[in-house]
């Protein structure tokens, strides 16, 4: 976890995800909180993938976006958050979290050549 | 600082400068007012310079690229209406450059417009299937040299240099009807879109991510954006004045993207000609390969997803499926018959109205020290950067008004 | 937001036949550039066929748009369309349209 505090609006939602080995796998869609009125409130989960952002867009904005992106959304608990700097880095791989799987439905796609890479 | 690296890029910013747009509107603004326009092309360009290195400086100190910074710093909504807004204009500024190589490479060869510009649209899916990032933007903006022959032809024709020093300085031109003032608003409007299109940011700035720029890469990002976009700017002003000296005396106002190599033609025949129209082929190519990617970098970093070339097309699927698509659209736009020109003035005030979207995230990311530390804004960049944020927002107020009133420039 | 430029630029067919008409003069003065040029053997064979087939078809696309595609207008634009590639012929037409222009604007 980060040391001190966290801005849950401008540091976190919205900021790029990415695993353990570095690698990009989504945005913090929106954060989950539980707790009730008169009661601490504390986060629990992010949430990631355009249905956890269904409530603030309106419908025509979501049907786009679903056609796009799709409309599917991921639970990372909050105990898998390592690290908060310009982006959020979770513990494990995106694959543990389910967060990899439109990759590789689209990986499946396309043909596994190409590619050069440039002298170091 | 390598030596080399730092000449490649200045070059590579050089040649990649010009694109069928500024083509278009620079050889037109020529030949209808002279060179009374030459103040709005080094405006627009110290302009280009000044975001343009913001956007390097964050994706270096803050690796972040635009469109996480727009998401995260205009929200959901604005940043998605940002998206959609420039998703379209730069598909339609893609389908221009498309529509605009199809057009070269008709008039290099003589075969058909249509089969040159899917051909061309092939080349450009191998091109980025197959190289790497630094391949792709140095092998287009190189080749994009030969545009160096307008600055040359420039000289050729002996111009009146008295008058296009003049240039430099604002003014507006005494004398113009209503009409022509409005068109000469018009041509303003439209030099300062086409040097500043958003496309040109995205690029660049996923660029930096792409080949993993730091801090030691500052200087090489300052003396790319001044002395590399400022050389570039040279070509647009040369493409102006060679205009205004040889076609507004004959009451032509460029119509065919093709007229502006008459500009290299008319001082050295054949090999001028041929090299001009070399120069346009690449400028023009490379810069719709930067249209496509910065769409596929915008939709990828909006949501996410892996990004990049410096992954492999298999490594990174979302994001190669969503260039492809945007080629296959732009080349569709470019089939419906829709003429090259026209849509490179739809691109140009499509564009200016996303601009100011664009670039208030680079403008408060750059100077934000939580991000940049040390790096953050200084009191000029600061300065500057606001200046230039209220110009681009009053340019794209004025811009679609000015459009409709001077029917594109053309009255 | 480009259906909407497109319908719009629809209107005002008074201006738009006067931006017809300007478009149309530049362009047989273009073509007259293109075969001035072509006879001083400054151009290639596919550049100045390419460029002289667009400008024809331009033309005859811009005569089309106009609101009478019969009538003063329109003809001296078919005519600049149907003058063969001769710099001669083609700036007499170009000046014609000039004076169509000069006469619209004046009115």
């Amino acid at each position: 976890m980060t040391i001190g505090r966290v801005r849950l609006l401008t540091q976190l939602r919205d900021v790029q995800i990415v695993d353990r080995d570095d690698r990009d796998c989504g945005i913090v869609d929106d954060v989950e909180l539980q707790g009730g009125p008169g009661e601490g409130l504390r986060v629990t989960a992010i949430l990631v993938g355009p249905g956890a952002y269904r409530a603030r867009l309106p419908r025509w904005a979501m049907r786009l976006v679903a056609l796009i992106a799709g409309d599917r959304m991921v639970r990372v608990p909050w105990g898998e958050v390592a690290y908060i700097s310009s982006t959020v880095q979770l513990a494990q791989t995106a694959q543990a979290y389910g967060l990899a799987e439109a990759e590789e439905r689209a990986r499946r796609l396309l043909p596994g050549i190409g590619g050069i890479d440039a002298p170091q | 600082m390598k030596i080399t690296e730092l000449t490649l890029g200045i070059l590579t910013a050089v040649g990649g400068f010009v694109d069928v747009s500024e083509l278009v509107f620079m050889a037109q603004a020529g030949s209808r007012f002279q060179y009374a326009l030459v103040w709005v092309i080094v405006v627009a360009t110290v302009g280009m310079m000044v975001f343009g290195e913001m956007s390097g400086r964050v994706a270096a100190i803050a690796k972040q690229p635009v469109f996480n910074m727009m998401r995260h710093r205009l929200g959901l909504n604005l940043g998605l209406v940002t998206l959609i807004a420039s998703l379209i204009s730069n598909t339609i500024t893609c389908a221009a450059e498309i529509g605009g190589v199809g057009i070269v490479l008709h008039l290099l060869t003589g075969f058909g417009l249509v089969p040159m510009a899917i051909a061309a649209t092939f080349v450009f899916v191998a091109t980025i299937w197959l190289l790497p990032f630094k391949w792709i933007e140095r092998t287009y903006g190189l080749l994009g040299l030969f545009m160096v022959v307008f600055a040359v032809a420039l000289v050729a024709i002996e111009p009146p240099w008295g008058e296009i020093v003049k240039g430099l300085v604002p003014q507006v031109p005494a004398g113009l009807s209503t009409t022509e003032l409005l068109t000469y608003g018009y041509f303003a409007v439209a030099i300062v879109s086409a040097v500043m299109f958003p496309y040109e940011s995205y690029f660049y700035s996923s660029g930096a991510i792409e080949e993993k720029w730091s801090e030691k890469d500052l200087g090489l990002n300052r003396l790319t954006t001044t002395v590399g976009f400022g050389l570039g700017s040279l070509l647009g002003i040369a493409i102006l004045a060679s205009s205004a000296q040889l076609f507004g005396p004959q009451g032509i106002s460029p119509e065919l993207p093709g007229t502006t190599a008459l500009e290299a033609a008319i001082p050295f025949g054949r090999v001028g000609l041929l090299l001009a129209l070399l120069g346009m082929l690449f400028a023009i190519a490379g810069a719709a390969i930067e249209t496509c990617l910065s769409n596929a970098y915008s939709i990828s970093q909006f949501f996410g997803w892996r990004w990049g070339r410096h992954l492999k097309p298999h490594q990174a699927p979302r994001f190669t499926f969503a260039w492809l698509a945007v080629f296959a659209i732009a080349l569709a736009i470019v089939l419906t018959g829709i003429e090259p020109v026209a849509l490179a003035e739809y691109a140009v005030v499509a564009s200016i109205l996303v601009l100011p979207l664009t670039y208030l995230p680079i403008l408060l990311l750059a100077g934000d020290r939580s991000y940049m530390r040390e790096h953050a804004n200084g009191r000029i960049a600061k300065t500057l950067g606001w200046a230039y944020y209220a110009l681009i927002v009053v340019a794209a107020l004025g811009a679609l008004p000015l459009y409709l009133l001077t029917e594109g420039g053309k009255l | 937001m480009l259906l909407a430029m497109l319908l719009v630029t629809g209107c005002g067919q008074a201006s738009s036949d006067l931006a017809v008409i300007k478009t149309a003069r530049s362009l047989a003065a273009e073509r007259a550039l293109v075969a001035k040029l072509d006879e001083e053997g400054k151009l290639r064979r596919a550049y100045a066929g390419g460029m002289q087939r667009a400008g024809v078809q331009q033309l005859l696309s811009g005569r089309n748009a106009l609101s009478q595609p019969e009538g003063a207008a329109g003809q001296a634009i078919g005519a600049a369309a149907a003058v063969r590639d001769e710099a001669g012929a083609l700036r007499a037409a170009a000046l014609q349209l000039a004076r169509i222009e000069a006469q619209r604007e004046n009115h």
